[in-house]
């Protein structure tokens, strides 16, 4: 079981530009974001019934981070803050 | 024999039959796990670890598959058996590749399917150092066991690709 955060949602668009994570072309300001990356990620649009999960531990590079759309059907609940 | 007599032998038959199911199919869980936990152990590594005992890790881990183990991780484009050297060999990179790193095995769920084969459904957790300071991961895994000579073996483990970037 993985525990990530949801950044975007089914139709918007999610990119990111030297870590930092653009969603519908706005820079998001992820103030949980521990060991910040410099990931390059081109836009992608979600598709539908999926949203798009990145972790708040960054260092790692980009290709081993597990990240990316993942089917609503996977996930099994939220976390309470 | 009385029919009261003949009814207690009965259930305690039946009591039995269903105890040992339970037993013998727990210990095969348990068997499972236990392979399970020493795989972390092995593949686990301090920064000062000697060479001589990173050697006898890599070597007791491949011991934990069979012959040939299969191995599929599509992310690095690995889709294939290996012997049992060249999954000493594996080990042994995956090792050097994260030198002060801890594995472990989370949310664990084993289906044994048949009395010798099962399948795991687990999460392996990396947490460690390297030159960018400490990190975590995560991986959902499924694998799949073999019992050869009374042994759990590790036959088969796919990366579960379900996130795609």
């Amino acid at each position: 079981m993985l525990l990530k955060r949801v950044v975007a949602l089914a139709g918007e668009t999610v990119e990111f530009r030297e870590g930092g994570l653009y969603v519908n072309g706005i820079l998001i300001e992820e103030p949980y974001v521990r060991h910040r990356s410099d990931w390059q990620l081109p836009p992608r649009r979600v598709s539908p019934g999926h949203v798009y999960v990145v972790g708040d531990n960054r260092g790692t590079d980009s290709d081993r981070h597990q990240f990316g759309e993942v089917n609503m059907n996977r996930i099994v609940g939220g976390v309470f803050p | 024999m009385s029919s009261m007599s003949k009814l207690f032998l009965l259930l305690l038959t039946v009591l039995l039959v269903i105890g040992g199911v339970i037993f013998f199919w727990s210990s095969d869980e348990k068997k499972i796990k236990a392979n399970l936990a020493s795989l972390a152990e092995y593949c686990s590594s301090t920064k000062r670890e000697p060479v001589v005992e990173t050697l006898k890790k890599v070597t007791q881990a491949a011991k934990l598959c069979t012959d040939p183990c299969f191995v599929k991780i599509d992310s690095i484009n690995i889709d294939h058996e290996f012997s049992p050297s060249e999954m000493t060999d594996r080990f042994l990179m995956l090792k050097k590749r994260l030198p002060d790193t801890v594995f472990s095995f989370h949310d664990t769920f084993i289906e044994v399917a048949t009395g010798n084969l099962a399948e795991v459904i687990t999460t392996l957790r990396l947490k460690g150092e390297n030159i960018d300071g400490q990190f975590t991961d995560a991986y959902e895994l499924n694998i799949v066991v073999e019992k050869r000579d009374g042994d759990w073996l590790f036959s088969s483990f796919s990366v579960v690709e379900f996130m795609k970037k």
